[in-house]
């Protein structure tokens, strides 16, 4: 069974989503109290915002997008599936070599890396690790029986994939000059991961949709087209600004697209729930994921217009974009999670109410964060515009911080309490049902729970 | 059942895509060694720094420096920006966001003393009061020094058009081809670019009187981008046989990116045109004077009234006949000082600062957004105030 894997990947999950945003709560801390934290190094702001970058995309995401895929496939394609001896073991190797890396730059050797700040070694370490589990992934779906392969399915097998093909594009010039060079300055390294977590995460919500709505139907056209602009466009489009040709203007254009049809099918689906079951957890983390994900489609393209482009493209501008996007998709994981690891059962509805406060501490939490860094932002595009005058009543850039602190404070009691929720109920999970060709694996309680 | 009916159940296309992802990405992974291994590496041919450098480096990625500074000549172009060259980072790119909390660290060499750097680094506070930069105190000596001797080391000193860029700050996208043409202007021992303009009246008119006859149409007799035939008037049916593109209006030459233009680059922009919209290239019908005389009028545009010059009337009579007025470009004798600055624009010298005053007013090309960022824009809105 791949259950025991998925347990491992779903608690290095909430893991590394605690040991991330406290990182990042330190960060601000030091932008706050510079004079306070930096007489130890450990604590200076560069080596805590890059250890926070590396706990919360290489630790807490890519640990989410295992995790789903190793949980839901065998739900998805009605299949049962049984892991190979490396399955477990892979995921304490990741866990492993992440830590490394979050040690390592902490001890001030960072690579100093956009977005992949792991030194070369550790990279190169990470990257064989995913082929690794890209090839675990393979033997496994090699082995399994009468598959149902469906479009979320795929979804799920890509975005566990992909990034064995395209995290070698993060890596330092260790290629040396010529064509690959060409290659990464066309695409970034973080439009490509985003677009494998912007997969999962699609994969993840319409395996949601489909427990909790009883079915949701779609044509496969239609989809495919959905996905090729939702998560092809907007992600992969975001940052080709460094060609200096407008044509890229209507590509982004294109992905802001991208953000409206999200916002349409969020239209769509709270309309379903009003006349369905009602809130729940997982379902408010799955609206607000998705609400995150097409603003900061939405941003991203309106990032291209020229005076805004001179106002976002301050840092903290897009580190609030980055916030938006990626506690966006870290929602729509937490919402597969707290469905699929403790199953919601009606035994678990004690666990009810505190899931909602987590929820809504992490959703909170993030809004602030992402607040403050716009805030942030603007001030200092007042400031290089030189003609215009930062008025006295708005704080200086450095007591700014002190909302990211309280946002971050707020996420991480969220965090703490929706991950304390899945690793509680993670060893009560409820084993899917013998699998035959035409019974679903997806368990009756998990619906019935839901309409509580 | 047996092995072999169970495997007739499995649909064909799981199994045989998800082996021949393996074997693909397996293929990809091999071509992509044995070819990573047959290109050379290094930067451009660049020297190797020495040791010391080269551990500063190293000091100032892992230190996490590059999240708040920037070390490249920072510039937007039209909005759209551009990856400048970023040697310092091998193989990286630049971080999203190319205005950062703190200045830009490019020629730092030329703009503080050592030991100025040395108090900027363990008393940040001491020089700005309430600044978010830490101390990096806990730097021993030895790696104090590497770290100094890294960020005192310009890209000028490892050559290359890079370092006459950095010299010049000169925007990173204009092509190696562009500096090669105007080698003749590059004083090579110096590494400065010397650019054939003046802020005379009479300069400033001649360039006045191209721009009125070559641009204005598009961008508007004040250079804003509200020509004729700008792309505002489209929509009233004003049509124009030399259209303007749909997508992108004519630019406003009277805005902020526009100020923050080398020479270089404006002269880049007329000579070869805009890729992508309908900014012609003028070099097939302009003079190599003609461009010039644009350059110079142009980046007097936003800062400089010419109404307010008076005007001869010879002068007025010398315009169309530019190519006939002698000009000297640059002898041995000729320094940046003689040709003055352009209105309205202060060209950073390249001098050691003195005090810390002195980087408090940093140059159109710098920009900085510190926690002071009030103090900040007061004292620079108050330098242009009286300039």
């Amino acid at each position: 069974m791949t259950q025991e894997a998925a347990k491992a990947y779903w608690r290095f999950t909430v893991l590394w989503l605690i040991v991330g945003v406290a990182l990042g709560i330190l960060a601000a801390l030091a932008l706050l109290l510079p004079e306070s934290l930096s007489a130890r190094p450990v604590l200076g702001y560069g080596r805590l915002v890059a250890a926070h970058r590396a706990a919360i995309i290489h630790g807490a995401i890519f640990a989410a997008v295992l995790a789903s895929a190793y949980t839901l496939l065998p739900r998805l394609m009605q299949s049962q599936f049984n892991a190979t001896r490396s399955s477990d073991i892979l995921a304490w190797t990741g866990a492993a070599i992440v830590l490394a890396g979050v040690v390592t730059i902490l001890g001030g050797h960072g690579s100093g890396r956009e977005y992949a700040d792991l030194p070369l070694v550790l990279g190169l370490v990470f990257w064989i690790w995913l082929i690794l589990v890209a090839i675990d992934i393979t033997i496994i779906l090699s082995k399994a029986r009468a598959l149902e392969p469906n479009p979320a399915s795929g979804l799920l097998v890509l975005a566990a994939m992909l990034p064995a093909i395209v995290y070698p594009f993060a890596l330092p010039g260790w290629w040396g000059s010529g064509s690959f060079d060409i290659l990464r300055t066309w695409l970034s390294w973080r439009t490509l991961y985003i677009t494998c977590f912007t997969l999962a995460a699609i994969g993840t919500g319409l395996w949601y949709l489909n427990v909790r709505n009883g079915g949701f139907r779609i044509h496969r056209g239609v989809f495919a087209i959905a996905i090729v602009l939702i998560a092809g466009f907007g992600p992969l489009m975001g940052t080709v600004h460094v060609l200096d040709a407008p044509i890229w203007v209507g590509l982004k254009a294109l992905g802001a697209m991208s953000g409206i049809l999200v916002a349409i099918g969020l239209v769509l689906m709270v309309g379903m729930m009003w006349r369905g079951a009602g809130w729940d957890p997982p379902s408010f983390l799955f609206i607000a994921g998705i609400t995150g994900i097409g603003a900061a489609a939405l941003q991203g393209a309106m990032m291209v217009l020229p005076p805004v482009h001179t106002a976002f493209h301050f840092t903290s501008h897009t580190a609030a974009h980055a916030h938006l996007a990626l506690g966006a998709l870290m929602a729509i994981f937490l919402a597969g999670g707290l469905i699929a690891a403790p199953g919601l059962s009606r035994a678990n509805l004690a666990l009810h109410d505190r899931m909602f406060f987590g929820a809504g501490w992490f959703v909170a939490g993030m809004l602030i964060v992402i607040l403050s860094q716009i805030s942030s932002g603007v001030l200092q595009a007042m400031a290089f515009s030189k003609g215009l005058a930062v008025p006295d009543w708005l704080p200086s850039f450095r007591w700014l911080q002190a909302g990211t602190v309280a946002g971050g404070v707020a996420a991480f009691i969220g965090v703490f309490m929706i991950g304390r929720a899945v690793l509680c109920t993670l060893g009560k999970a409820t084993p899917p049902a013998e699998v035959t060709e035409s019974r679903p694996v997806i368990p009756e309680n998990a619906v019935e729970g839901g309409e509580g | 059942m047996s092995e072999q009916t169970e495997r007739k159940d499995r649909p064909p296309a799981a199994a045989s895509g998800s082996w021949i992802f393996a074997w693909g990405s397996a293929a990809f992974l091999a071509a992509l060694i044995l070819v990573s291994l047959s290109i050379p590496s290094g930067q451009d041919g660049q020297p190797l720094m020495s040791a010391e450098y080269e551990w500063g480096r190293a000091i100032y990625a892992g230190e996490g420096c590059g999240e708040c500074h920037s070390r490249m000549v920072r510039e937007v172009d039209r909005g759209l920006g551009a990856p400048a060259s970023d040697r310092i980072l091998s193989g990286s790119r630049i971080y999203p966001g190319s205005s950062r909390i703190g200045p830009d660290l490019q020629n730092l060499d030329r703009r503080y003393p050592s030991s100025l750097l040395l108090i900027r680094l363990t008393e940040p506070d001491s020089l700005q009061p309430g600044t978010v930069m830490p101390s990096y105190n806990h730097l021993d000596d030895l790696r104090m020094n590497a770290l100094i001797s890294f960020l005192e080391t310009s890209p000028a000193e490892t050559g290359g058009w890079d370092a006459v860029r950095a010299r010049n700050d000169i925007e990173s996208v204009v092509p190696n081809q562009i500096l090669h043409r105007l080698r003749n202007f590059f004083d090579f021992e110096t590494g400065i670019f010397v650019p054939p303009i003046t802020d005379t009246p009479e300069f400033l008119i001649t360039g006045n009187g191209i721009y009125n006859s070559r641009c204005a149409a598009c961008h508007g007799m004040e250079g804003k981008g509200d020509g004729p035939v700008s792309w505002q008037k489209w929509d009233s049916g004003e049509q124009s046989v030399r259209g303007p593109s749909p997508l992108v209006p004519p630019a406003d030459l009277t805005g902020r990116e526009f100020r923050e233009y080398s020479p270089v680059m404006f002269y880049w922009r007329i000579a070869e045109g805009v890729p992508g919209t309908r900014m012609p290239a003028w070099s097939g019908t302009l003079s190599e004077d003609g461009i010039w005389f644009l350059v110079g009028y142009l980046e007097s545009l936003s800062s400089y009234d010419l109404s307010e010059i008076d005007v001869e009337p010879e002068w007025i009579e010398s315009t169309g006949h530019f190519d006939e007025l002698e000009f000297t470009y640059f002898d041995e004798n000729t320094t940046s000082e003689d040709y003055g600055t352009a209105p309205g624009e202060s060209r950073e010298q390249i001098e050691p600062a003195d005090s810390a005053s002195e980087e408090e007013g940093m140059s159109s090309g710098e920009e900085h957004a510190s926690d002071d960022v009030q103090n900040s824009a007061e004292d620079e809105n108050a330098e242009e105030d009286s300039s």
